[in-house]
């Protein structure tokens, strides 16, 4: 990454900082309007850290499903087997295709007249 | 005025050339809309086959739901109306606590999820990504996180950290990543680049050009999911607690488990009033981001 010189002949420093005295908003928002950012943020950041605590995931217990997790589910999900079932695997796959259609069509065609009201 | 019409070449029988013209169109579009629509019946015929529709057994079968729905309101007199309510409502309190449980259960699978499908999103975006591989790549991730169903993901999470909330937050959390990096990598699609080139040329490096280019631009929309996601998770944390993973969704597949019907319809009454103020308050707010956001343009 290069860094773009600027030839600043007709901006002087002294420019620069008449500006930030003249309008200051438009370098840094006020601290007011800051400590307020702060507060607003600082409550979901607390809920969410208070959830963190409450449904113990800060604990090793967390630390130790993790581990089983990539032990039993990760190990066993992977080779897939079993593909000498594939013929009822499609039959299946047909039959909820299948079933997305027709209740996508029928849900569809009854919300369609209740859409008016 | 003679001489001025000698003068253009005129075309014979334009109009009729128009009309002849119209006419294939009209019957081109015609045939296309018979093959179509004979496909879309073949389509439905189809599907009826493969899930042995019987309207015989709809018909049978349609009292009948009447039925479940009768054993899921108790007898409630006007008379005693007060007294049947509260017997109805008689474990209101651990029902409120689990209620509670599922809408912390939401929004920290929301805030959990946003914020690694936000992140993920900067990379799934083709305007944005720097290495088609890499946008390839992350785009499949979270279509896997999005198309395996909630319910697979909390079981597999019940295998490996117990039944709880916190497999069901994990599932909700993996979905949330998949839908809303996929939401938030086409908000970023469709935001201008006009910004990027200019905080490159100022030369910011591309988490500066992130940060004040497309960030600004992209906050409403995402205000604007996310609001929507958090409705969403409650639903899913609902749904995702029918094979153990905490909250109310628990409490209702256990009661329906044991036969206490009247406890389900009781809880069934408390998750849709839930959901529907959810459904009222999270309107306004989102439609107040966007209100901002077309107010700014």
């Amino acid at each position: 990454m290069t860094t773009l010189k600027v030839r600043r002949d007709s901006i002087t420093e002294a420019d620069i900082a008449a500006e930030r005295g003249r309008f200051p908003q438009m370098f840094s928002a006020p601290l007011v309007d800051r400590i307020g950012a702060w507060l607003a943020w600082s409550m979901p950041v607390a809920l969410t850290l208070y959830c963190l605590y409450r449904f113990g995931f800060i604990s090793g217990d967390f630390l130790h499903g993790v581990s089983k997790f990539a032990a039993v589910v990760v190990g066993q999900l992977f080779p897939p087997k079993g593909f000498e079932q594939l013929p009822l695997f499609l039959t299946v796959m047909g039959e909820t295709i299948a079933m997305a259609f027709l209740g996508t069509l029928l849900g569809a065609v009854i919300a369609f007249p209740l859409s008016f009201f | 005025m003679n001489h001025a019409v000698a003068a253009v070449p005129k075309r014979p029988g334009a109009a009729a050339r128009f009309e002849i013209e119209y006419a294939q169109y009209r019957r081109q579009k015609k045939i296309y809309a018979v093959i179509f629509g004979a496909a879309f019946l073949a389509c439905i015929v189809a599907a009826g086959v493969a899930t042995k529709v019987d309207l015989m057994a709809l018909v049978k079968g349609l009292p009948r739901t009447t039925d479940f729905l009768a054993k899921l309101v108790p007898p409630i007199a006007l008379g005693t109306f007060a007294h049947d309510m509260g017997e109805w409502y008689w474990d209101i309190r651990k029902w409120m606590g689990s209620l509670l449980n599922t809408l912390l259960m939401a929004y920290l699978a929301t805030v959990l999820g946003t914020v690694v499908g936000g992140f993920m999103s900067f990379f799934a975006a083709r305007n944005l990504a720097r290495h088609y591989l890499v946008y390839w790549l992350v785009r499949r991730v979270l279509e896997v996180a999005r198309t395996v169903p909630d319910i697979v993901w909390a079981l597999l999470f019940i295998i490996a950290f117990g039944i709880g909330p916190m497999a069901g937050i994990l599932a909700i959390t993996v979905h949330t990543i998949g839908a809303q990096g996929k939401l938030f990598a086409e908000v970023n699609e469709n935001s201008s680049t006009l910004p990027i080139d200019g905080i490159r040329a100022a030369g910011g490096n591309w988490f500066e050009e992130m940060r004040f280019a497309v960030l600004p631009q992209v906050t409403p929309n995402y205000m604007s999911y996310t609001f929507w996601r958090l409705e969403l998770n409650v639903r899913s944390a609902t749904i995702v607690g029918f094979v153990g993973a905490g909250g109310i969704g628990h409490d209702l597949f256990t009661s329906i488990q044991l036969l206490y019907f009247a406890d389900a319809g009781a809880i069934l009454v408390i998750i849709v009033a839930t959901i529907m103020l959810i459904d009222m308050l999270s309107e306004k707010l989102r439609h107040s981001a966007i209100g901002k956001a077309s107010f700014a343009h």
